[in-house]
């Protein structure tokens, strides 16, 4: 593994020509939200991720020596098992504790079953049966029995699609530094474990994209979500064409005249970069794309499935519908939102779609996220026990690396880019830093 | 550097103008009487250290002439080697100017050839005071103005997160302090040469029912013992370092403003990163505090600090920032301050005085949030300082100073 894989936990936004000493509480942390982040209700965006994390934090977060640092929960190893064992005092805005009955109701009703869940939750044994048995558990520890070694499993479990939300009967409520107050409101937490943020208030404002960048200028708001291009830090968040098993030959198509590097200046822009591998370069994955010949044979048409509520999804899909055009292959473009999309995907229709995922930073774990994108859950089973008995965290990382290079050919998925979270923040906003998945993270934002 | 020479030169003429014999000039008078009543063997080598090199310079060369009145062929700072008796002297001011150090037989073994062996001879120990006047203390503020203030450029240590508390005093009992920080959410035990010795969560604890958002604690070392609470639990810990681990021995209630005998009990205010006095106004809230010697301090949120000195008098100064120290110097008490307005990149310390004396400073990578003083200078160390990185990291610095 690269020993440069967590270094996103990078210096940002202090710019700053005067700050203070410590940092000054109170005032109200205005973020603004274009149209295409606050589309992103499920928060699979980074974007969106970073917004939902300020009232739904996640259980743990990845130090920059790549060790969990408890949040909501601490860690630990009980035999082939991992003890997720809540902080004392943790509790939803709505007093109810967290314990391991509202953890598993939490997974369950929508991480366990996502792409990013199943592959950070493959290793557990019984598959969800163990979170079955747990929705009634009266105890505060969730037991998590391992079906084989993982010892990456601590760290996947700090990702931010685990972080857990509970059903109210009208809407879902995490536990965060902020609890909300209102739909477009929230105020500081104060019993949250790691303190209550600076600011008292937290506003989230559904701006154009211009206005938002407006209101920035003039300082009303202290973050835009969405624009901003820093694109110093490989990203994680990463977009794969994921294909049917009958029609890997329109992979096979794409790959022989895709031009990643143009597709990502022309068609993605932003904080992003060419994904050549299954895994980014960050962790291990190749510089390069293998060459890749174009299947004999005339193409039959395909229908290819993108969210047409991101930007980037409808611009890679015109683009890859005229490559194929002028490789006579037919290709019939279907734009729905992005969870209608998901789910018409998962009842069987198009033959191809566009699924992005945020990696966990680390890339056996990266691995398993990628091989229950591709469903081979033959690949999972076979790929994934082999990976978890390299006890030495550096030589599993390089193990998962080459198997992701050697997989990559088998597996009915083309990679084509990797994002960073984009922001853009008021200079003066002092102590915002990105966290070791690449999410911004405005906890401890303050201004002198 | 020539400027410099120039004020010391003329502020030696200014104490030789002086009327009557003065502070300098009656130390050296009283040395001399009592290098000669121990019978000092001619030629006398003189070696006088300082926190104020003119001021060390001008002992020196007052009592070579009382030496050389008395016919002990004095050298001043050199010619060791062909001494026969060596003078080493050590020079401070506070209320009053003082002397102190030893005589010795410089007399070498003969059959040691060149292996420098210290001579079994008797040794004298040397005390003098003189009431201090205006001409000396002139000089002494010149040499701390001409001293150096340094931070170390390459950081003891390096910590993952961020500092809450920082404590340096030997926990062993080899005479070697440890260092002592509280991070995030544990306390780590680190060697003089910065490697971790030993870590304790503070998981044990229960949770503060609002804990502060930055990290914010109290670390003091008493009697080997560490005495540590968290703006992020209730209560705290009495540990002790036993064999490579940190034992837990009792229970603290709650953290005080300042470590040691001028200690205060106090208490962290809810959900910020600020204490108050247990028995003082609710509504007076600090960053921190020190207690050094009599000497008391307190850090405002305002950025100001009060500074109040063993007789009672107060003294406030603008501009202090978290990272905040009493140091004791030479007989009195510095103070080690951090700027109120650190920009999160980098920060500025300011070694004061309590009266106006003058100001040497230096800039630091990152924001300083705790300066600690270093007990008995260890190798030349002044104090610790720990410092936020932008990154969210935390850097463990020596500084040193005259």
């Amino acid at each position: 593994m690269r020993s440069h894989r967590l270094a996103i936990w990078v210096f940002c936004a202090p710019l700053a020509a005067l700050a203070a000493a410590r940092a000054r509480d109170g005032g109200t942390l205005r973020i603004a939200l274009p149209p295409e982040v606050g589309a992103d209700v499920a928060a699979e965006t980074p974007e969106a991720a970073s917004v939902r994390e300020l009232t739904a934090a996640p259980l743990c977060r990845l130090g920059p020596d790549g060790h969990p640092v408890p949040v909501l929960a601490s860690l630990e190893r009980r035999g082939d098992a991992v003890a997720v064992v809540p902080r004392p005092g943790v509790r939803f805005p709505s007093g109810t504790p967290l314990g391991a009955a509202e953890l598993a109701r939490a997974w369950l009703r929508g991480p366990a079953t996502g792409t990013v869940g199943r592959g950070l939750l493959a290793p557990l044994r019984g598959g969800l049966s163990t979170l079955e048995a747990a929705r009634q558990s009266k105890e505060p520890v969730l037991l998590l029995p391992l079906a084989f070694p993982w010892p990456d499993l601590e760290a996947s479990l700090c990702h931010p699609a685990l972080a857990p939300q509970r059903d109210t009967g009208t809407s879902l409520e995490g536990i965060g530094p902020y609890a909300p107050d209102g739909a477009e409101r929230a105020r500081a937490a104060p019993g949250f474990p790691e303190g209550r943020p600076h600011p008292d208030t937290l506003e989230v404002r559904a701006l154009s994209l211009r206005n938002a960048r407006r209101a920035l200028q003039r300082h009303e708001v202290q973050a835009v979500f969405g624009d901003g291009a820093d694109g110093a830090e490989p990203g994680l968040f990463a977009t794969y064409l994921v294909l049917r098993p009958a029609a890997q030959a329109l992979g096979q198509r794409v790959a022989a005249r895709l031009d990643r590097r143009a597709l990502v200046q022309s068609f993605v822009g932003g904080a992003s970069a060419p994904l050549p591998g299954l895994l980014p370069a960050a962790l291990g994955g190749p510089a390069e794309a293998a060459v890749a010949a174009a299947p004999a044979g005339t193409a039959s048409p395909a229908v290819l499935l993108y969210a047409s509520d991101r930007p980037a999804h409808r611009a890679v899909a015109e683009r890859l519908q005229i490559l194929l055009r002028d490789a006579s292959a037919p290709l019939t473009l279907r734009g729905l939102p992005a969870r209608e999309a998901a789910a018409a995907w998962e009842r069987g229709e198009g033959d191809a779609m566009l699924r992005s995922v945020l990696l966990p930073p680390l890339p056996a774990p990266a691995l398993a996220v990628v091989l229950a994108l591709s469903g081979d859950a033959e690949a999972a089973r076979r790929e994934l026990p082999a990976l978890g008995a390299v006890s030495d965290a550096t030589q599993r990382g390089a193990k998962a690396a080459e198997r992701a290079l050697a997989l990559a050919p088998t597996l009915p998925l083309l990679p084509l880019y990797v994002e960073s979270a984009r922001v853009r923040l008021d200079p003066r906003v002092v102590d915002v830093r990105r966290d070791a998945f690449g999410l911004w993270m405005l906890d401890d934002a303050w201004w002198p | 550097m020539s400027l410099a020479l120039a004020w010391s030169s003329g502020l030696i003429a200014l104490l030789a103008a002086a009327p009557g014999p003065g502070a300098v000039e009656t130390l050296a008078a009283s040395l001399a009487r009592d290098i000669q009543a121990a019978h000092a063997e001619a030629p006398v080598a003189l070696v006088v250290s300082s926190t104020s090199p003119p001021l060390g310079s001008a002992v020196a060369s007052q009592l070579a002439a009382r030496l050389a009145e008395a016919h002990l062929a004095p050298v001043v700072g050199s010619g060791t080697e062909s001494a026969r008796t060596l003078v080493s002297l050590r020079v401070w001011l506070d209320s009053e100017l003082h002397a102190a150090g030893e005589l010795r037989s410089a007399r070498r073994n003969f059959w040691a050839g060149r292996t420098a062996v210290r001579p079994s001879g008797p040794v004298a120990v040397l005390t003098a005071s003189a009431p201090a006047d205006g001409p000396t203390r002139l000089l002494a503020a010149a040499g701390l103005r001409g001293g150096t203030l340094s931070v170390d450029p390459a950081p003891l240590a390096r910590l993952p997160g961020r500092t809450a508390a920082l404590a340096v005093g030997d926990l062993d009992g080899d005479g070697v302090p440890e260092v002592v920080v509280l991070s995030e959410q544990e306390l780590w035990v680190l060697g003089a040469d910065g490697q971790p010795r030993a870590r304790q969560p503070l998981t044990a604890l229960a949770p503060a029912a609002a804990p502060a958002r930055e990290p914010f604690g109290t670390v003091c070392i008493s009697a080997g013992r560490i005495a540590v609470t968290s703006a992020r639990s209730d209560g705290g810990f009495l540990l002790q370092l036993d064999q490579g681990r940190l034992l837990t021995v009792g229970t603290v209630s709650g953290p005080t403003l300042g470590c040691g005998s001028g200690a205060v009990a106090g208490a962290y205010l809810p959900g910020q990163a600020r204490l108050r006095e247990a028995s003082g106004r609710a509504d007076e809230a600090f960053w921190g505090a020190a207690a050094e010697a009599g000497h008391r301090l307190l850090l405002l949120p305002d950025g100001t600090a009060r500074w109040t000195s063993p007789d009672g008098r107060k003294r406030t100064l603008a501009d202090v920032g978290a990272g905040a120290a009493l140091v004791p110097g030479d007989g009195e008490v510095w103070l080690l301050a951090s700027s109120a307005a650190a920009d999160p990149a980098r920060d500025h310390l300011r070694l004061l005085r309590f009266e106006g004396g003058p100001v040497l400073e230096v800039d630091v990578p990152g924001r300083v949030l705790q300066a600690v003083p270093v007990p008995g200078g260890t190798g030349g160390a002044r104090a610790l300082v720990a410092s936020w990185t932008p990154e969210g990291g935390s850097e463990l610095r020596w500084v040193r100073g005259p």
